[in-house]
C-alpha cells in the first residue's frame, strides 16, 4: 500500500524499488512508523489519572493504588504471563524503565489555581515566534535586551529554560534563575529512555508537569516583584 | 466544477411521524419537536442516589485569564443566530480589556446563579445519522444545537473545570469512557481484548452483551442531573447556576432553508454544547455505581464487568460454561434496565447484541433469551462490529485488517485523479494528503 502511495507521490516508474521511492517521498517505512506510534502509545499510560480503568490491569507498582482486576497481570502465574499476548504486557515493560512520575490531578494543577492565574500581571513570557534561523536570531537579540533590563531592576528575576531530545531517547531540560547578574538556582531535569518531552521547560510553567520546579518558582515570586521567563530555543531539537 | 456539494435533506413529505407523512411545515416542526423531546414528562425515581456516598466538596475559584485563552475551538464551527464566529472571538480575547469583560460576565453568572437568556436561545440543525437504511423517521437524524459563541466559550471553561474536579474527587467511575480526559476508544478496546485473552489463559470464554440507550442526550432529566451535581460535591450556588442554565431554554429548528418558530425545551442536554459530554458522564456515574453495588449485594455475587461508552454499554461475563455466563448476563441486564428506568432513560432492546469470544474449534454459540426483561431472543452474529472495530470470536483481526486495507487501497486509486507527473497536485501536497487521509485509516487500531 505504502509503495503504491510512494509511486503516486513521486511519479516514478512502476518497477522502481520500494525502499528508494519511499525515501524520496519522505515516508517512513510502515514497520518503523508503527514502532514509533507504539512507543508513544505505551508511554501515554504514564500520565493517565489514577482512576483510569487500565490501571487496574497493570502490575502493582504501576497500578496507582487501584485494586487490581481479577485477571490483572500481577494475578497471573508465570507460565500464563509468558503465554499472554497483549499490549498491556508491553506497557508494563516499558513503564518499568521510566522513573519520573507525576500526578496530573495534583491540586496545584487545578484550573484557577495555576501560578499563571495568581500572578498573571507579574509574569511575562517570551517565546520564539518560529524556528527559522532568521527569527531565532532576532529573538535572541530581543531576549538580550529583556534580560539586561531585568538584571538592572533589583525587583525582578529572569528564568531561562531550554530543552532538547537526542536521538537515543535521552531528553534533558535545564532551567536557570537569574537575579542581580548571578545564577541563584539551577535545575536540571534529565531522563534516559524518554519521559519528558522537548516542551518540558514550557510545561514546567504550565499545568501538567513536574511539581518540584513550580514550587521553587512560587518561592521566587514571593521574593521578587517582576519575573520574566525567557525561552531561548524552546522546541529546539539537538 | 464544484468539489463538494451541499447535501440537502429529504423533502418534508417523506418524513413519517406516527405513521402519517408530514405534509405541511407545522406538521414537520411538531414531529421533530415531539420526537426529540419524547422524554419530557418521563417519571424518575431518584431514591437510589441515597445508596451512593457523597463525594468530596469541590472548591470553586474565580475564573482566570489563562483558562479563557486555553479554551480552544475550530474557527470553522458554525456560529449561532447572532453570527459571531470563533474567529471573531479569538481576536477579541487577545485584547486584554475584552477578555477582562468576558471573565467578569462569567464570574457574575456564577455569583448570581443565573445564566443569561441571550445565551439560551439556540438554533437546532438536523443532520442525518450516517449509514442508515432509510431516512423517513425523525429518529434517523441527529439534532445539533448551535449556541451563542460567547456563551460557548464560558461553557467550555466551566466544562474544563468540571472535568478536572470530578476526576480529582473520584466521582467519575473508572469504567466510563469517552467525553472524559484521557479516556479514549483505544483504551476500551485494549481493556476488552486484554480481558478476553487473560480469560482464555484461565480456561474461560468471554461473553459480551452490548446494549444501547435510546435518544440518550435529548432525554437526560434536569431534576436528576441537579441531584447528581449535588452528589458530586458541587457547591449549592453552582447547582443553582445549572438549574438556571437549563430552565426556560428555547430553540428553533432548521430544515434545509426553512426555520421554525421558537419551541421551549425542558429536557436533555443539547448536542453541540461544550458541557454536554461531561454532564452526560456525570449523569451515568451514579447509575454505574449503583449497578456495581447491587450486583455485589445479591445472595451470590455476580462477577460481571461493565464498560460504559456514553450510550453504548457492555456487560462482560467470563465463565467456563455458557449457561452460567448467559444467566449472569441476563440477571445484570435486568438490574441495569431497572436502574435506567428509574433515572428516566429507556433501553433500546432491539439494538442489544450478544457475542461470545472463545478459542474452541466448533463453538456452540448459544443465544440468550431476553423475553422476560422486554427484549427478544438474541443469537450472536459471526462478526461483531463495535466502536469501528470488527471482532470475530477468535480475536484474530483478519476481517478488520481486510476491511481497512481495502478502504485504503480504494482511496489511493481514486486519489490518482488528483494529479499526475505533468499537472495537478505537487508531490509535497500529495504526501500531505497521503499522510492525513490514508495512513490514519490504515493504522486504525494498531495498538491491539
Amino acid at each position: 500500500m505504502q509503495r503504491r502511495a510512494a509511486l503516486w507521490i513521486t511519479d516514478a516508474f512502476r518497477t522502481s524499488p520500494s525502499e528508494g521511492i519511499e525515501a524520496i517521498a519522505g515516508l517512513i517505512p510502515i514497520t518503523l512508523h508503527l514502532r514509533k506510534l507504539n512507543g508513544r502509545h505505551h508511554l501515554r499510560y504514564m500520565s493517565i489519572p489514577p482512576s483510569h480503568a487500565i490501571n487496574s490491569l497493570l502490575d502493582s507498582q504501576h497500578a496507582k493504588n487501584q485494586t487490581p482486576h481479577k485477571t490483572a497481570t500481577s494475578k497471573l502465574t508465570a507460565k500464563q504471563q509468558t503465554n499472554l499476548k497483549s499490549s498491556i504486557k508491553d506497557v508494563n515493560e516499558r513503564l518499568n524503565s521510566v522513573r519520573n512520575c507525576f500526578n496530573p490531578l495534583h491540586p496545584l494543577f487545578s484550573p484557577g489555581s495555576w501560578i499563571v492565574d495568581h500572578f498573571s500581571s507579574r509574569i511575562s513570557f517570551h517565546f520564539p515566534s518560529s524556528s527559522s534561523d532568521e527569527d531565532l536570531y532576532q529573538h535572541l537579540q530581543s531576549l538580550n535586551l529583556v534580560f539586561r533590563s531585568s538584571q538592572v531592576n533589583p525587583n525582578s528575576a529572569a528564568v531561562i529554560a531550554d530543552g532538547g531530545v537526542k536521538k537515543s531517547h535521552v531528553a534533558t531540560a535545564a532551567v536557570h534563575i537569574w537575579a542581580d547578574n548571578s545564577i541563584i538556582k539551577h535545575v536540571r531535569l534529565a531522563n534516559s529512555k524518554a519521559g519528558i518531552k522537548p516542551t518540558a521547560p514550557l510545561s514546567a510553567f504550565d499545568k501538567k508537569n513536574s511539581i518540584e520546579f513550580p514550587l521553587d518558582f512560587l518561592h521566587y515570586l514571593y521574593n521578587y516583584y517582576m519575573v520574566c521567563a525567557l525561552f531561548s530555543h524552546a522546541y529546539h531539537v539537538m | 466544477m464544484n468539489w463538494v456539494k451541499k447535501k440537502n435533506l429529504p423533502t418534508i413529505e417523506s418524513i413519517l411521524y406516527e405513521g402519517q407523512p408530514c405534509n405541511t411545515l407545522p406538521d414537520l416542526w411538531h414531529a421533530l419537536h415531539s420526537s426529540y423531546n419524547s422524554a419530557e414528562n418521563r417519571p424518575i425515581n431518584a431514591s437510589f442516589l441515597n445508596e451512593i456516598p457523597q463525594a468530596d466538596q469541590i472548591l470553586w475559584l474565580p475564573f482566570s485569564k489563562q483558562e479563557f485563552t486555553d479554551a480552544k475551538c475550530s474557527s470553522l464551527s458554525t456560529p449561532s443566530p447572532d453570527h459571531i464566529s470563533w474567529r471573531h472571538l479569538k481576536s477579541l480575547i487577545t485584547n486584554d480589556r475584552c477578555l477582562q469583560k468576558i471573565i467578569q460576565i462569567a464570574n457574575a453568572c456564577i455569583d448570581l446563579e443565573f445564566w443569561l437568556s441571550y445565551f439560551k436561545s439556540s438554533n437546532t440543525v438536523v443532520i442525518p445519522k450516517p449509514n442508515k437504511n432509510n431516512y423517513n423517521s425523525p429518529k434517523s437524524f441527529r439534532p445539533i444545537v448551535l449556541l451563542n459563541t460567547t456563551g460557548k466559550l464560558i461553557e467550555k471553561v466551566i466544562s474544563n473545570r468540571l472535568q478536572f474536579q470530578l476526576l480529582a474527587n473520584g466521582f467519575i467511575n473508572s469504567y466510563q469512557f469517552r467525553g472524559i480526559w484521557q479516556r479514549s476508544t483505544t483504551d476500551v478496546r485494549i481493556y476488552l481484548t486484554y480481558l478476553i485473552r487473560a480469560g482464555w489463559l484461565r480456561q474461560c470464554h468471554t461473553s459480551v452483551l452490548a446494549f444501547d440507550i435510546a435518544q440518550f442526550f435529548p432525554s437526560l432529566n434536569h431534576q436528576f442531573l441537579s441531584l447528581c451535581l449535588k452528589k458530586a460535591g458541587l457547591n449549592t450556588n453552582i447547582v443553582r447556576f445549572f438549574n438556571s442554565y437549563y430552565s426556560n431554554r428555547s430553540t428553533s429548528y432548521s430544515w434545509n432553508s426553512f426555520t421554525s418558530p421558537l419551541f421551549n425545551i425542558n429536557v436533555g442536554v443539547g448536542q453541540g454544547s461544550a458541557l454536554s459530554p461531561i454532564l452526560s458522564a456525570l449523569y451515568l456515574a451514579p447509575i454505574i455505581k449503583t449497578f456495581k453495588k447491587r450486583i455485589k449485594n445479591l445472595n451470590k455475587e455476580i462477577p460481571t464487568d461493565i464498560l460504559s461508552f456514553v450510550n453504548d454499554r457492555l456487560l462482560i461475563s467470563q465463565e467456563k460454561s455458557y449457561s452460567l455466563s448467559n444467566s449472569f448476563l441476563l440477571c445484570s441486564y435486568n438490574i441495569i434496565s431497572k436502574i435506567l428506568i428509574n433515572a428516566g432513560l429507556v433501553m433500546e432492546h432491539s439494538k442489544t447484541e450478544l457475542f461470545h469470544f472463545t478459542r474452541a474449534c466448533h463453538p456452540p454459540n448459544p443465544s440468550i433469551n431476553l423475553l422476560s426483561v422486554g427484549g427478544s431472543v438474541i443469537s450472536p452474529k459471526p462478526i461483531w462490529w463495535y466502536l469501528g472495530f470488527y471482532f470475530n470470536c477468535k480475536l484474530n483481526f483478519n476481517y478488520h485488517t481486510h476491511f481497512y486495507a481495502t478502504k485504503c487501497l480504494s482511496t489511493l486509486s481514486t486519489m490518482k485523479i488528483l494529479g499526475n507527473s505533468s499537472r495537478g497536485l505537487l508531490p509535497i501536497q500529495k504526501r500531505l494528503l497521503y499522510r492525513t487521509c490514508v495512513l490514519p485509516i490504515a493504522l486504525y487500531g494498531f495498538q491491539l
